[in-house]
């Protein structure tokens, strides 16, 4: 039994230390089970495939599967579990003076000078 | 005797206070800190002599304690940390008839020219962060170049996350979530000023605040940094993180850059910083008088 081919890894790619089970329904590539993904109407695709098929909306839009958490299509909005809070701390607000929040010192000191 | 103005800052500033006392009482000269009476533990667990300050909001009751401090203790030489006008604006004027020694890092006031005449009256000025060209020409000062603690052995993980305070915090926890649903060993770090916290992970990537401790301790160690500069009243983390750590511009681009760093990256490259027993070395080396 061949090695699986599959190179695509939950965040960048990497080889994948399965046996292969199968061949890819596209681009005929050894697979193994667990990088095998079924879609509507179709033989078990690789990973790589399934991606840029678009019916894999499921899998991208459900956000079940890691390896298709990056992988919603550029036209649906992205569940974004970041607050606005959260984006505030990457606005850069270097030329504001601060210097006002130093006269009001928190319990324990002037932390934070 | 010599007194460590601490003053201010987070916990990585009083760290460093406390340990460069350390180093000079180790090499015989008497050394105490002034530092915030919720710091003195640190203090403490280095064995080192503290005068501690309760905390105010009134410029001449704090500089009517440090006079205090500095008559008491029968100090020589006042070496203030990073602040050289002090929290409150309390050290100016400085003591007279006192050998003063400032330790600089970047700050945002020299911009402005507000602190350029309140240098000049120091003995002598010492630069911690000179790669950063901060300091205006005619402020004389040896540039030593910055100088970081060895971190203690931490627990061994892909991704330590610190939270210096609570909004960071928050963020740091849904950063988490998402970098550990993907696989990625992740730990979190919940720093706070007036409280022991335990050994930062040994983690090859860390995200933070861009503080001067926790930026050249890091980079001291070679981890990489993926910095959150925050908005401070005399630090500038924004000037510190863009010249030596990789600074996020969004929470995507954080996460993007944890990821990059984490199984893309070469070793990161050597930057020379200095343990505290060298600054110490260099004080006592270097003449007081200007």
């Amino acid at each position: 039994m061949s090695a699986c081919q599959e190179t695509a890894g939950l965040l960048f790619r990497r080889p994948c230390p399965n046996p292969a089970s199968h061949a890819c329904g596209q681009c005929n590539k050894p697979i193994c089970s667990a990088c095998a993904r079924s879609l509507p109407g179709s033989a078990p695709l690789c990973i790589t495939c399934a991606r840029n098929d678009p019916r894999s909306q499921d899998q991208r839009h459900q956000g079940t599967d890691p390896y298709f958490y990056w992988y919603r299509p550029s036209d649906q909005p992205w569940v974004d579990d970041y607050s606005a809070e959260d984006y505030a701390l990457f606005d850069n607000p270097a030329d504001e003076d601060f210097s006002l929040d130093r006269n009001t010192p928190k319990k324990g000191g002037w932390d934070g000078s | 005797m010599r007194l460590i103005y601490a003053l201010g800052g987070g916990l990585g500033h009083a760290t460093r206070a406390c340990q460069l006392a350390a180093d000079l009482n180790t090499l015989g000269h008497k050394t105490q800190v002034l530092l915030p009476a919720a710091k003195r533990w640190l203090a403490d667990r280095l064995e080192v002599a503290s005068a501690p300050v309760a905390p105010t909001n009134d410029r001449q009751h704090l500089r009517r304690q440090v006079l205090q401090t500095l008559m008491r203790t029968g100090a020589v030489e006042l070496i203030v940390d990073a602040l050289p006008n002090g929290v409150l604006d309390e050290l100016r004027p400085l003591p007279a008839a006192l050998s003063c020694t400032a330790l600089l890092r970047c700050h945002r006031a020299i911009q402005a020219g507000a602190l350029t005449e309140h240098l000049r009256q120091f003995t002598r000025c010492v630069d911690l962060e000179p790669q950063l060209h901060w300091r205006p020409p005619d402020i004389h000062a040896s540039a030593l170049g910055p100088v970081a603690r060895v971190l203690p052995a931490g627990v061994p993980c892909d991704v330590a996350l610190v939270g210096s305070d609570p909004h960071l915090a928050r963020f740091m926890v849904r950063l988490a979530a998402r970098l550990q649903w993907a696989g990625v060993d992740v730990k979190l770090v919940q720093s706070h000023v007036d409280a022991p916290a335990p050994p930062l992970p040994q983690a090859r990537v860390v995200v933070g605040p861009a503080g001067y401790n926790l930026t050249y301790e890091l980079a001291r160690t070679r981890r990489w940094h993926v910095a959150i500069p925050r908005p401070r009243a005399h630090d500038d983390q924004y000037s510190r993180a863009a010249a030596v750590a990789h600074v996020a511009k969004s929470p995507k681009d954080c996460q993007t850059l944890v990821e990059q760093l984490l199984y893309e990256a070469q070793p990161r490259a050597h930057l020379q910083v200095f343990a505290p027993d060298t600054l110490a070395e260099h004080l006592l080396r270097e003449p007081v008088t200007a």
